[in-house]
């Protein structure tokens, strides 16, 4: 069970802000003064060590001010493209340059946000719209066999805005002890007697060439079977319709 | 007045001296976890590498690196602390570090565990993010770390 999370963006603080620990070293150091000097000295650059400090990447563009509706963009074009009518109600999250969530789903500001329907433990569909990583060259992105244990199928296919596409169906098996944890599962080893610890997500990546990346996934825990036709209610041709809906491509980057 | 200026300068020495003779010892444990691959390119793979410094029955310091290394996927990497308490029970955190950025970039952190249980135990354990889940899949074969054991416990 998950107990008192901490906050990426507190543990950046911790390190990059000056008032924080270099503060406490200098403060240290001079209350020991001479006397201690040795001591001291340990005592203070042992309060946090580092080699270097905190990388930080170029931010990628904020979603617009303008776009804070843009949740209720997406949540109108999931409902529509996914073909369900039941997706239930909407989980909206949004996260700042460096990945860290953003308290309250605040959207101002948001370098990347997703929307979910349904719950993880048992049937879900995520909307994530982020900056893609292959920057603005979708050609860049692959369907590779890594991970081929665990990948049911994999094809990439263009879209109409000059992106790519990379379609995926992954199994991962539950962590024994870890409840709410998966890692890789073996497809070719499992039996109908595992399908309860199983999770199988189907997820349509698009890499648009305006550095925008896209992404629904459609996931399943404790599937029937591993037929992706029996699994999943959405199709795939709907996902990448919805990863493809203009108004949720044109962010960040309009 | 130079009499009470010394009887001054040992209280304050005894002041600083005594807090630090009966402070616990910080035990350093380092971790260095190479992990791989991704679903969505090539000989791709991860590191998370740091140490942990204990310092109490009930907190340790920790800092480190998580590198995601090559391709650029949409992937990332975290690391989370898993526990084993005095009282037989075990848990574990939310991801502590992450660097969801892609191709050869890292991210540094460090910061200070603290616990209403004793810590007997802890050790790392390695995810790829997705997706704005930052446990999206757990490493179980290269990503989890050995337990290190709290010498104050």
């Amino acid at each position: 069970m998950l107990e008192g999370p901490s906050t990426q963006a507190d543990l950046s603080t911790n390190v990059s802000d000056s008032s924080g620990p270099g503060r406490a070293r200098k403060s240290l150091a001079a209350v020991c003064g001479a006397l201690l000097a040795a001591t001291c000295v340990f005592a203070a650059t042992a309060v946090v060590h580092r080699d270097s400090g905190p990388v930080r990447r170029a931010a990628p563009a904020a979603i617009p001010v303008s776009l804070a509706n843009f949740s209720a963009v997406m949540v109108a074009s999931a409902r529509q493209s996914l073909g369900k009518s039941d997706l239930g109600a909407s989980t909206v999250a949004t996260f700042d340059a460096n990945g860290a969530p953003l308290p309250g789903g605040v959207v101002d500001g948001a370098a990347s946000l997703y929307v979910s329907f349904g719950s993880e433990k048992s049937h879900y569909w995520k909307l994530f719209v982020g900056t893609s990583d292959v920057g603005t060259d979708p050609a860049a992105a692959k369907c590779s066999t890594a991970f081929s244990t665990a990948l049911l199928t994999c094809n990439t296919s263009k879209t109409g805005d000059g992106g790519l596409a990379v379609t995926t169906v992954l199994v991962a098996r539950a962590v024994p002890d870890e409840p709410g944890h998966y890692a890789v599962a073996d497809v070719k080893a499992l039996t109908d007697a595992d399908l309860p610890e199983l999770r199988v997500e189907r997820n349509v990546r698009v890499f648009h060439p305006n550095g925008t990346m896209t992404s629904v996934t459609e996931g399943v825990v404790g599937p029937k079977s591993l037929d992706p036709d029996a699994i999943f209610t959405s199709s795939a041709s709907n996902m990448t319709k919805l990863a493809t809906d203009p108004e949720v491509a044109r962010v960040p980057a309009s | 007045m130079r009499r009470l200026n010394l009887i001054r300068r040992v209280t304050l020495l005894t002041l600083l001296i005594v807090p630090l003779a009966f402070a616990p010892p910080a035990f350093a444990n380092g971790f260095s976890l190479y992990y791989g691959p991704s679903p969505y390119g090539g000989n791709p793979y991860a590191l998370n590498e740091g140490n942990i410094s204990w310092t109490g029955k009930f907190h340790f310091d920790w800092y480190g690196d998580s590198w995601d290394y090559c391709p650029a996927d949409g992937l990332g990497t975290s690391f989370y602390f898993g526990y084993q308490y005095g009282d037989g029970s075990s848990g574990e955190d939310a991801p502590v570090l992450w660097d969801v950025a892609g191709c050869n970039t890292h991210q540094y952190g460090a910061g200070t565990v603290t616990k209403q249980r004793q810590i007997v135990k802890v050790r790392v354990h390695s995810c790829w993010t997705n997706d704005g889940n930052l446990c999206w899949l757990e490493d179980i074969d290269y990503g989890v770390g050995a337990w290190k054991t709290n010498p104050n416990v």
